[in-house]
């Protein structure tokens, strides 16, 4: 066996990663006992296991994730979300509240309405990409005030750090609220929230570099520093 | 031949042509990823003279609904020549001939993509020619290949483009707008490439179109010339994509 | 999202916008001419923040109007590519490049930036047509006034190709003279979210815009075109705020392009 990209190289489509008994995880495939990238990414071993996580990306829903969506439409018995992918989500009105609701009585726009910004979670999603959506989990909500912006879903982890520990630092030094959605949606609320939406772009930007945690702090540091002297 | 074409010394003493290049020369190219914001995946590529700026959206959602497939993405692709980027001016907007280079141009791309991954989703293309000088289709399937790299669409591979042709009865690499005009054939090719340990391969040729009047032998020598060019177009796109990324990672890849 | 939209609004009303800056502050533009090297007469490519637009020159020759036989032509045209914004791929707003290429035009024409009689070849049977051609690539908000400065730039170094008399062509090889203007227009759009002005709105801003005002100025200080747009209405107090503040806007665009172009 022949590794030819080592872990955390920088690879593009149609790469030769590895030759002989590796397999080929996400982000790769295997030709001829032959292992190469399916994306601009980076390479991670596994065991045998090879994947390329790719640098960019828009969302593809999958169960489990926490999202930041929107509701675009309103039905009889569900709520339609959109969340900036190709696809969008269904919310029924049996997982969207625990309260019992008079479907010929209430109106779901009491709920949700059109436009509202949620925190929302990925239920399940089909092989032919129908995706339903669930608000019963602790976390989801509705959202009021604040931003959001966008970065790309592949940077996700790294913006919300090993342990909450890169989003829990800009929160801190920024004082302000942010929520990352697996999307790349990210919610900021607070006075020094255009700071907050710096710093969650710069990590975006350099996700890939080395001791980011400490530039992150330095430079906010820095920032919080400029903004008093003015 | 027409009598401009025996007038022109298309290739003087050294061998050389009329913009100084070897037969199986490239001319000078430029790319650059990530060029548009708005977009998901952008580059553009300038061939000599010629400049093209390829953007990608996608996977998004595919409007109307009834050109939704269930078990795979489809590409809309647009090529556009922009009035000024001739010498005589073109009206704006697509006419039949940039309808058909779409068309080619989406069936050079399409088979190096993972399409199954996004069910029923739209994937959009465009190409944008800033400048023409000879091989805008083929510089804008470069620029596009480049610019669905850098929106993250799962590919086999990276697909390059450039055209050879036959000037004064020599098969050349990469014709400019004068040799296109006035020499003998023009034949794009586009290729998609893998990277085998800095060994650049592909043999699968994804467009192929002709213009001309050449013996098969020509013909042949002239593929072989423009694969040879497109493993070329390769290494640049492969350094594009890892250029911005690189710096910050202090170049040592 | 609308969230945003909502945001935006209320901290215009605090004088405060998302990306911090001053309500009347514009973004970094560049300017570069010269943009397309060889099938343009005359190009330029400008940025403002992220909004990106080339405008290139296309100088034909043809037949004046016979109710003008001693004057040329000028055309002007705009594309909003389909790039230039997601929403613009199923096809972008027509009216919206219509209106871009209208008001664009309407200031370097009643400016009289170009005398059209300096278009005039063989009056009666040759006059030059100058197709002023903006192809707006990314859209991240202030069309008009990033179309208007790539546009003047492209006129003040563009040039007037020679004409062949035998061959009756154009010789785009041979430059016959530069492009003469008599006064430069520059325009500039002052924007309204609220009860609040403001200037330079990005894509975002603009979801929440409620009325604008786009004021082209010559050097004397003199108003030669207007437009307002969107669906709210102005003020006349409002309106006369804008183009009060449009000077040092506009004087600032000015510095710009001179530093591109020269005076």
């Amino acid at each position: 066996m022949s590794r030819v990209k080592e872990e955390d190289d920088l690879v593009t489509p149609g790469d030769l990663i590895s030759e002989g008994d590796d397999s080929a995880d996400s982000g790769a495939y295997e030709e001829n006992n032959k292992i190469y990238s399916k994306y601009l990414g980076t390479v991670h071993y596994s065991g045998q296991n090879i994947e390329v996580r790719p640098m960019s990306g828009r969302y593809m829903p999958s169960a489990g994730d926490t999202i930041i969506g929107e509701i675009t439409r309103v039905s009889y018995s569900r709520w339609t979300v959109e969340f900036n992918s190709a696809y969008e989500g269904s919310l029924n009105i049996a997982d969207a509240t625990d309260e019992y609701v008079d479907l010929d009585e209430d109106d779901l726009s009491d709920f949700y309405e059109v436009g509202d910004a949620v925190v929302i979670k990925v239920k399940s999603v089909t092989e032919g990409m129908d995706v339903d959506m669930t608000m019963t989990d602790k976390r989801c909500r509705k959202l009021e005030g604040g931003r959001i912006i966008e970065i790309s879903p592949s940077k996700v982890p790294r913006v919300i750090g090993k342990k909450g520990t890169m989003v829990k630092q800009i929160n801190e030094k920024t004082n302000c609220n942010i929520i990352v959605g697996q999307n790349g949606q990210v919610w900021i609320s607070g006075d020094k929230a255009n700071l907050a939406a710096r710093a969650v772009k710069k990590v975006e930007r350099e996700a890939h570099t080395e001791g980011l945690t400490d530039t992150i702090s330095d430079w906010l540091d820095e920032e919080l520093e400029a903004m008093e002297d003015e | 031949m027409t009598s401009s074409d025996e007038d022109i010394e298309w290739f003087d003493d050294e061998g050389k042509r009329v913009d100084g290049r070897e037969k199986d020369e490239l001319r000078e190219t430029k790319m650059e990823v990530d060029v548009l914001t708005e977009a998901d995946g952008s580059a553009m590529v300038e061939v000599g003279n010629t400049r093209v700026v390829a953007s990608v959206f996608g996977p998004q959602e595919l409007h109307p609904k009834h050109l939704q497939e269930s078990d795979r993405a489809v590409i809309k692709m647009r090529y556009n020549m922009a009035p000024f980027s001739v010498d005589d001016r073109m009206s704006p907007g697509p006419n039949r001939r940039a309808k058909e280079i779409g068309l080619v141009a989406k069936n050079a791309l399409e088979p190096a993509m993972e399409m199954e991954k996004f069910p029923t989703a739209g994937i959009d293309i465009s190409m944008e020619v800033v400048e023409s000088d000879g091989g805008t289709r083929v510089t804008g399937i470069t620029a596009a290949a480049l610019a669905l790299a850098d929106a993250g669409i799962p590919m086999k591979g990276m697909v390059s483009s450039t055209a050879a042709g036959v000037v004064d009865g020599t098969p050349v690499l990469d014709v400019n707008g004068k040799e296109d005009k006035e020499g003998n054939a023009d034949i794009p090719i586009a290729l998609i490439n893998y990277d085998e340990d800095g060994d650049h391969q592909g043999e699968e040729i994804t467009l192929t179109q002709m213009d001309g009047d050449l013996t098969q032998q020509q013909v042949e020598d002239c593929i072989e010339l423009a694969k040879d060019g497109c493993r070329q177009l390769h290494e640049m796109q492969q350094e594009a994509l890892l250029e911005k990324y690189q710096e910050l990672r202090g170049g040592d890849e | 999202m609308k969230l945003n939209q909502k945001t935006i609004r209320e901290m215009a009303e605090d004088g405060e916008r998302l990306d911090g800056r001053d309500m009347d502050e514009l973004r970094e533009i560049t300017v570069e001419t010269d943009y397309i090297n060889k099938t343009s007469e005359g190009s330029a490519l400008v940025e403002i923040g992220d909004t990106k637009v080339l405008v290139g020159l296309s100088i034909e020759i043809e037949e004046p109007y016979s109710d003008r036989p001693g004057k040329g032509t000028i055309v002007t045209n705009a594309e909003l590519a389909p790039m230039a914004r997601r929403d613009y791929e199923s096809g972008p707003p027509q009216e919206a490049g219509v209106e871009l290429a209208r008001v664009v035009d309407r200031g370097i024409r009643e400016a009289e930036a170009i005398n059209l009689e300096d278009l005039c070849m063989v009056e009666g049977e040759k006059v030059y047509t100058v197709f002023i051609d903006a192809h707006v690539l990314n859209d991240d908000g202030n069309l008009i006034d990033a179309t208007s400065l790539a546009a003047m730039a492209a006129l003040k170094s563009g040039y007037l190709p020679a004409y062949d008399e035998e061959t009756e062509t154009l010789n785009r090889d041979e430059k016959w003279k530069d492009i003469e203007l008599q006064c430069e227009p520059i325009t500039v759009t002052g924007q309204k979210i609220g009860d609040t002005l403001l200037w330079d709105t990005t894509g975002e801003e603009e979801k929440a815009l409620d009325a604008r005002l786009t004021v082209s100025k010559k050097k004397d200080g003199n108003i030669v075109a207007m437009q307002k747009g969107e669906t709210h209405p102005l003020t006349a107090d409002e309106m006369s705020q804008i183009m009060s503040t449009a000077d040092e806007k506009i004087q600032k665009l000015r510095e710009i392009l001179e530093a591109e172009v020269g005076e």
